[in-house]
């Protein structure tokens, strides 16, 4: 019988992706967005809003039980 | 290493005249969609909690509230690649040149330049009721050569821009004069 973890290894897959995205974004940022302060604002925000979603999600994923069976 | 010019070939002479980005509208236009984006799913979950059993516990609220974090995730994400699109757009006038670069998608970024001497008419564009409202538009510069055509896109003050790109052509084109060097020749660097 399918367990609940099958929803969580989807779920860092999908992560996985996005990490790549976050990766490239950053870079971009760093590369030719320069020594400008507005620019490491906006990298401050995104990372710290970042920071927060993954507090969230963690929390939330710890809390759940994903030993238990699917359906 | 991130480059500590505004643009890669940038002489060490050459000063900056002006950096032109899009204007501020196109962003907060942005904000704003991403502001309802991110407000959505708060609406959504009201109305679950209110009118259906989705969030009443089991599989089917561990799903919601994955997709709800994967949603996040990525609005975040997206939202910060449009503002990276926004910010690395930029247009640069300077004593001898226009450059243009544009940031095209995660993996495409394109830098082109055209020398001031070069530049044959320059024309401002501005449509609509908003750009017309808050002063910003496209400026067009029609050069001599092999990619003859700059748009610089959705730019703050496009009318004062084309005057200064028309003057600083102008003052290139009379300094060479007087250098006995021919503006036409398009063999001169």
């Amino acid at each position: 019988m399918l367990s609940l973890t099958v929803l969580l290894v989807i779920y860092f897959i999908v992560v996985l992706i996005f990490l790549v995205f976050t990766v490239f974004n950053l870079y971009h940022m760093w590369r030719f967005g320069m020594w400008e302060t507005t620019n490491f604002i906006m990298m401050f925000i995104y990372l710290a809003a970042l920071l927060v979603l993954a507090f969230f999600s963690l929390r939330y994923i710890l809390s759940v039980d994903w030993s238990l069976p699917l359906f | 290493m991130p480059y500590t010019t505004l643009f890669p070939g940038q002489e060490p002479n050459e000063k900056i005249i002006m950096v032109l980005r899009r204007h501020w509208w196109i962003m907060f236009r942005l904000f704003f969609l991403y502001l309802i984006i991110f407000l959505l799913p708060l609406v959504l979950r009201w109305l679950a909690t209110e009118y259906t059993s989705l969030l009443d516990g089991g599989t089917k609220t561990i799903i919601v509230n994955l997709l709800t974090s994967i949603y996040y995730i990525y609005a975040l994400t997206f939202f910060f690649r449009a503002w990276i699109d926004y910010y690395l757009d930029v247009w640069v006038i300077t004593n001898e040149r226009i450059v243009n670069i544009e940031q095209r998608g995660l993996f495409s970024r394109h830098i082109s330049a055209h020398r001031l001497y070069r530049i044959q008419d320059v024309h401002s564009e501005v449509k609509g009721f908003l750009p017309t409202f808050f002063h910003f538009g496209n400026v067009h510069v029609q050069t001599a050569g092999p990619n003859p055509r700059f748009v610089f896109k959705q730019i703050p003050g496009s009318y004062d821009v084309t005057k200064k790109i028309l003057a600083l052509v102008r003052w290139k084109k009379q300094k060479m004069m007087e250098q006995g060097i021919n503006p036409d020749d398009s063999e001169h660097e």
